[in-house]
């Protein structure tokens, strides 16, 4: 990815609070923090990261004024412009009773845009095999990743050690040692 | 970091489980064998089921006539099952979604399992506009689709019509809802799964989740935005289903009070079930540590609520009878409190406005056979709610010629049954496959719980 020395420090911690003072420290010394794996979702970490906030509420906006455009389109076309059939003497652009229709469908697209876009942007589904961080960060580890830019790994182990990391381990980046970790300490 | 006050409290989960605990308590039921008591429950289930079966067979092939529909009663056991199954459905998205969005903590416990219901109640609603179609191949029918026949497009201002949207966008956005609520734990399951089918189901289902710090800011947004969809979405599907009658002009239908009305009994049967199905569950899967007393009564707070609410409708709705000055509202509510349904109508108020009150005592809202019983009474009472708004508005029409009396058949009887079945057949096998409790959700409850 970058650098000819690049690689990975893999840091596993017990606890929240732990791995939250730890991405701090990290960063204020100036660490690039590459991905934090969790077993849940930590509140905090994205503020602690200076992490964007997800656009995803915008394809939410998208995707429910698209439902609301075809609902009503469609209701107005077929009762209005194709046929208009005489229900009960009703005129036939009745629009209060489009009301319920429009709104169902402003949901559902609005969901399903937001879903299909989550699926999309988080790469859910392309690959069913992942490869982890850690063997238990869907169990009960909480998992910081460090990308070694210019090879200050000494001081990072140190910073992780004294954050109260309990497992510290290397991964140099190339694509066949990715999936196993060369060398581990306690 | 503000620390809530939440240490001067009881914790939601006790004994003061480890994140790996959780995993473990949770996952264990799945990797073993279904116990012998599971097996006699699916055994009842699956002969529930095919009860179910054989009579909508009977009817599909013979005909509407099988049922004991008359000209004044065109539908009775149908839409009464049908608004019977979509209320229970509403607890379900109320704990993942409106409890989500209030921040309710103690909804993590009981949240997937009341979903999981939800999908299971609405597949059971579904299947009675099917059946009453008679030709349920023809069901496609109900959608506006180009035809040949013009085309003739659906009446898109039949209430009707409304339901059939309103019903598929809630099946829908749950079941995503659901789905995307899992995949975290399907990804559990997957990596402590030894090699296998069950292994490479996860693998599929998990979609190869990592656990990423994107994606679970991402999938927190989602969550977010789908609960803040359901619960408008929630209201919507039982108001329309209200509107099918209160847009008529049958007295005992033709009421403004309805929506709210609906959609406040369907959160109460809802939440009737959700009480009955965990008393059960937490039982059965020894999962009492996760799913406590403290649950359990919080529950019965909202039933105390939602029956009251249920019950004041119902006197309102007496009252305006009564108030209103139109004969024929009047004699349509004499009808059902002191004709030959009353004993429907003083099960309904029984069970849903006088039952819940027990509800205010401490002593009875912690007593899990009080709350089972409870529950099972809620659950009738709300059935017969729909059995009553329903059979009694039709059965005397404005001729008296026309006056006449409803009573079902076996095979109507035998679908009704077989929806139980249907019900019960799902839900075993979901709590045999899929995790039932958000593990994700409990543990970072406890990690929030912990750190105060």
């Amino acid at each position: 990815m970058s650098g000819p020395v690049s690689g990975q420090l893999v840091a596993s911690f017990a606890g929240e609070t732990e791995l939250l003072a730890a991405v701090r420290t990290v960063r204020e010394r100036g660490f690039r923090v590459h991905d934090v794996f969790t077993p849940y979702a930590v509140h905090g970490l994205d503020e602690a990261l200076a992490a964007p906030r997800s656009r995803l509420p915008w394809v939410t906006l998208a995707g429910a004024l698209a439902g609301l455009t075809a609902a009503v389109g469609l209701q107005v076309w077929c009762a209005v412009v194709d046929w208009p059939l005489d229900v009960g003497g009703k005129p036939a652009n009745s629009a209060l009773a489009f009301l319920p229709i429009s709104f169902e469908l402003t949901i559902l697209l609005g969901g399903l845009a937001t879903a299909a876009a989550f699926f999309w942007r988080s790469g859910l589904g392309r690959r069913f095999e992942p490869r982890l961080a850690a063997p238990d960060i869907t169990d009960d580890a909480l998992v910081l990743v460090l990308a070694l830019d210019d090879g200050r790994e000494g001081e990072a182990r140190e910073l992780l050690r004294a954050a109260g990391a309990r497992e510290i381990s290397t991964l140099r980046e190339t694509r066949e040692t990715r999936e196993a970790p060369e060398e581990t300490a306690a | 970091m503000a620390a809530e006050p939440i240490a001067l409290r009881l914790p939601w989960v006790e004994g003061n489980p480890s994140l790996r605990q959780i995993t473990d308590d949770v996952c264990r039921p799945l990797a073993t064998r279904p116990s012998k008591s599971w097996m006699a429950c699916f055994a009842v289930a699956l002969a529930a089921l095919t009860l179910g079966a054989v009579s909508a067979g009977y009817e599909v092939a013979t005909g509407i006539g099988t049922w004991g529909l008359n000209k004044s009663v065109g539908w009775a056991f149908d839409i009464t099952n049908f608004v019977f199954w979509i209320g229970i459905g509403h607890a379900g998205t109320l704990i993942s979604a409106i409890l989500m969005l209030f921040r309710q903590k103690w909804r993590t416990s009981i949240s997937r399992s009341a979903e999981g219901m939800t999908i299971f109640a609405v597949m059971c609603a579904g299947l009675f506009p099917l059946l009453h179609m008679g030709r349920p191949w023809f069901a496609f029918w109900v959608f506006p689709y180009p035809n040949s026949r013009g085309p003739l497009w659906v009446n898109f201002r039949s209430p009707l019509l409304w339901d059939v949207v309103a019903i598929s966008t809630y099946f829908t956005i749950s079941f995503v809802f659901w789905f995307v609520g899992m995949i975290p734990d399907l990804a559990t399951l997957r990596d402590r799964t030894p090699a296998g089918w069950r292994k490479r189901l996860y693998a599929l289902l998990s979609l190869g989740w990592d656990g990423s710090r994107r994606t679970w800011s991402r999938y927190e947004t989602l969550s977010l935005i789908l609960a803040g969809l359901a619960t408008p979405l929630v209201v919507s599907v039982h108001s329309i289903v209200s509107m099918d009658f209160a847009t008529s002009v049958i007295p005992g239908w033709h009421t403004t009070l309805f929506p709210p009305y609906f959609v406040a009994g369907a959160v109460f049967s809802g939440f009737g079930m959700v009480m009955t199905l965990l008393i059960l569950t937490r039982r059965v899967m020894a999962l009492e540590r996760y799913i406590t007393l403290r649950h359990l009564e919080a529950m019965a707070k909202i039933l105390l609520v939602t029956g009251s609410l249920v019950g004041f409708c119902y006197l309102t709705e007496l009252f305006l009878a009564w108030y209103g000055g139109n004969p024929y509202e009047r004699a349509a509510f004499w009808n059902r409190a002191l004709g030959p349904y009353a004993w429907a109508y003083w099960t309904m108020m029984t069970c849903n406005l006088f039952v819940p009150q027990l509800m205010w005592w401490r002593r009875l809202r912690t007593s899990v056979p009080v709350l089972f019983v409870v529950s099972l009474l809620v659950n009738v009472g709300m059935w017969f709610e729909r059995f009553v708004i329903i059979v009694t508005s039709l059965h005397r029409d404005f001729l008296p010629s026309s006056w006449t009396m409803y009573k079902p058949t076996w095979v109507e009887v035998g679908i009704l049954i077989g929806s139980f079945g249907l019900f019960f057949t799902l839900f075993l096998l979901f709590v045999q496959v899929l995790p039932i409790i958000a593990m994700w959700e409990v543990k970072s409850v406890r990690a929030g719980e912990a750190k105060s």
